[in-house]
């Protein structure tokens, strides 16, 4: 029953935007390769960390596998449903999102109780009174109360708005919701209420997560396997305990290596600093995407772009220099 | 070490329709002269208004008590005219958002000329040839003809190298940095940490780095201003700030930091949000989200005391003076 063990696969997944614009024959019409053939999966209960830069594609990604963009080529699978042109409403119920922004989530002019039970609504769930019961219940599952219901968005903090955002997500008894950006609009303390709050009620409902963000802490506490993703494409997958211990991918050595640690000891630690600037998604460089910056590039670099290949059990990275970037960073200690 | 910037009971309300917010409160702390200091706390906490208040760029509404001296001369006291010698020159300042920090209109040529051009007197020529210097060191590829591109043609990451060119230029004794790097992506934001620390370095200058970013704050600075709703509430060396903290919302926020090196199975929270400053809350502001408070804590305000060596703490916790808070 290998199926019902997977919640959301991507096959080659493909999501071109264009720009520019083309008269007669001047101009061309270039693409932003935002998502450029990314195959993942995602198991039922899980939580799979979708690491990048911003401008990487992470959220364009999310947005094709909820149905919000249609994707250029490829396939998306809902537990083993083919969804990529046609989903049901019954499959639209159980997908959800929370977005990074509590206050540009909510309508200013609409009071909490309203919106959040908007999705009973469209799903033909609830109506009215029981409509109303439903709401509060699960506000009271987010911690908020009554007194909260009837406010307007801007009388709640933003820790308080998005636990009313996260209630909007799960009224709907989803079975995956994607958090893109769940907390970075958020305070220090009020952040690790919200963590907990995500963690609380995946236990609780056994839903799954799909969690784009570029906050390798958050990913690191909520995640099971992560997914770094660099200029439209998968570099490296694994589970999350793998990943930060043996990163093998010189740019997820490079992103860990540059998370600022709250530890002042640790401050002369060696660091991977890259070079240059994430190249524009409209001019991939040849090759492997990464090469421009990569301290470890060499000519097929340049020529060949990398598959993803299995190194170790589920640890998957595209990289022609993947044994080199072993040697060294065990030299270096990097690693752990 | 030289004192360079002393902070004495500066308070700051903004007067709104609804009343007063009391965005600072009696808030006091010195700075040394080479010293990298962080003002540390969450959206709201006032250490913004901080900031503003010694660059005295507060907006019309602002109120100040207090007094902020730098070298001697109480810059609150200063005429516009005298301030403005300071500022830009001695003091200068890098804010959040390198998108709107720079002029559209205008070439980097331009913009980073102007400081020698207004503080210096320096000729156009002359003035060029500093600022692509100065480009140099901020590791611009090719400075001499970046000084004729407009900003929106740089990356964020190059904008805000650009800004902090123009800010360094005239070697200020202190630069104000307002979340330099919240907008930048970590890879990109390594590499400008370790270029401002090499250029304030070498320049001799202080640096007061406001930040919600601990991690920043371990990286960079060598002591720690910790804010909480208009309030010091604790002020420490790096190394007790992050080994030996005292006070509890210290302690909270440095808990409430998801870690690494470690899988958590939960984190450690500070419940609720920081108040509402338009109705602070009565005595010790952190006594409705703190697990420690007293009765004392409802009533009394706690002063600032020294409970070690340089470690100031203003926490009923550790004040053993009579219940009005005289020690």
């Amino acid at each position: 029953m290998v199926m019902n063990m997977e919640m959301v696969r991507t096959e080659n997944l493909v999501k071109y935007f264009p720009v520019g614009k083309k008269l007669f024959f001047f101009g061309e019409i270039r693409y932003i390769r935002a998502v450029d053939g990314v195959s993942i999966s995602i198991r039922r209960g899980e939580t799979l960390g979708l690491v990048g830069e911003s401008g990487c594609g992470k959220t364009t990604l999310g947005f094709c596998i909820l149905g919000i963009e249609k994707p250029t080529s490829g396939k998306i699978y809902f537990k083993g449903v083919d969804v990529t042109d046609h989903r049901s409403r019954e499959i639209k119920k159980h997908m959800q999102i929370v977005f990074q922004d509590p206050k540009a989530s909510f309508d200013p002019r609409i009071k909490i109780i309203e919106s959040v039970g908007v999705p009973l609504e469209v799903h033909k769930i609830a109506r009215g009174r029981e409509k109303d019961e439903r709401v509060l219940e699960t506000l009271e599952l987010v911690g908020l109360s009554e007194e909260h219901a009837y406010k307007y968005p801007h009388e709640l903090s933003g820790g308080q708005l998005q636990r009313a955002a996260v209630a909007r997500a799960i009224i709907t008894n989803p079975e995956f919701i994607v958090l893109d950006e769940p907390t970075s609009a958020l305070d220090v303390s009020v952040r690790s209420q919200i963590l907990n709050l995500l963690a609380d009620l995946q236990n609780k409902f056994n839903m799954t997560y799909l969690l784009i963000t570029h906050d390798i802490s958050v990913v690191r506490y909520l995640s099971n396997r992560v997914a770094v993703m660099y200029l439209g494409k998968i570099i490296e997958t694994s589970s999350a305990d793998d990943m930060f211990k043996n990163p093998r991918h010189p740019y997820t050595l490079s992103l860990l290596s540059a998370v600022p640690v709250p530890n002042p000891r640790l401050r002369g630690r060696k660091r991977i600093i890259l070079l240059g600037e994430p190249p524009n998604p409209i001019n991939v460089p040849s090759g492997c995407r990464f090469h421009p910056r990569c301290p470890f590039a060499t000519d097929i670099c340049k020529k060949e772009e990398p598959e993803l290949v299995t190194i170790e059990g589920d640890h998957q990275v595209a990289c022609h220099r993947v044994d080199y970037v072993e040697k060294v960073s065990e030299f270096e200690g990097f690693a752990g | 070490m030289r004192e360079l910037l002393r902070v004495k009971n500066l308070s700051v309300d903004y007067i709104v329709d609804e009343g007063v917010v009391k965005a600072v409160e009696d808030v006091s702390f010195q700075m040394y002269k080479g010293e990298k200091v962080a003002l540390i706390g969450e959206t709201g906490c006032g250490k913004s208004t901080v900031a503003l208040a010694i660059m005295r760029i507060l907006p019309h509404n602002a109120r100040v008590r207090g007094e902020i001296i730098f070298e001697d001369k109480n810059l609150l006291a200063l005429d516009e005219e005298e301030m403005r010698k300071i500022r830009g020159r001695r003091i200068s300042m890098i804010f959040q958002d390198p998108f709107t920090s720079l002029n559209p209109l205008l070439t980097i040529g331009v913009q980073n000329t102007e400081p020698y051009e207004i503080h210096l007197g320096l000729e156009r020529n002359e003035a060029l040839e500093r600022a692509v210097d100065m480009l140099k060191k901020v590791r611009i590829p090719n400075p001499e003809e970046s000084v004729v591109r407009y900003p929106h043609t740089f990356s964020g990451g190059m904008r805000q190298r650009i800004l902090t060119a123009m800010m360094m230029s005239l070697h200020p004794d202190l630069l104000i940095a307002d979340e330099p790097f919240s907008s930048l992506d970590v890879t990109i934001q390594a590499g400008i940490i370790q270029m401002l620390n090499e250029l304030i370095e070498s320049f001799n200058s202080s640096l007061l780095l406001i930040t919600h970013d601990l991690g920043v704050v371990a990286e960079t600075c060598d002591r720690v201003v910790v804010m909480y709703a208009g309030k010091n509430v604790e002020i420490a060396d790096i190394y007790t700030i992050f080994e030996n903290p005292m006070h509890p919302y210290t302690k909270g926020l440095l808990s409430s930091i998801p870690r690494l090196d470690i899988k958590v199975e939960r984190l450690p929270v500070l419940a609720g949000s920081p108040p509402n400053l338009l109705n602070p809350p009565t005595g010790c502001r952190f006594h409705p989200r703190c697990s420690h408070a007293m009765d004392i804590c409802k009533r009394v305000t706690p002063p600032l005391i020294e409970v070690d060596k340089n470690h100031l703490v203003a926490c009923h916790l550790y004040s053993d003076g009579d219940e009005y808070g005289n020690g």
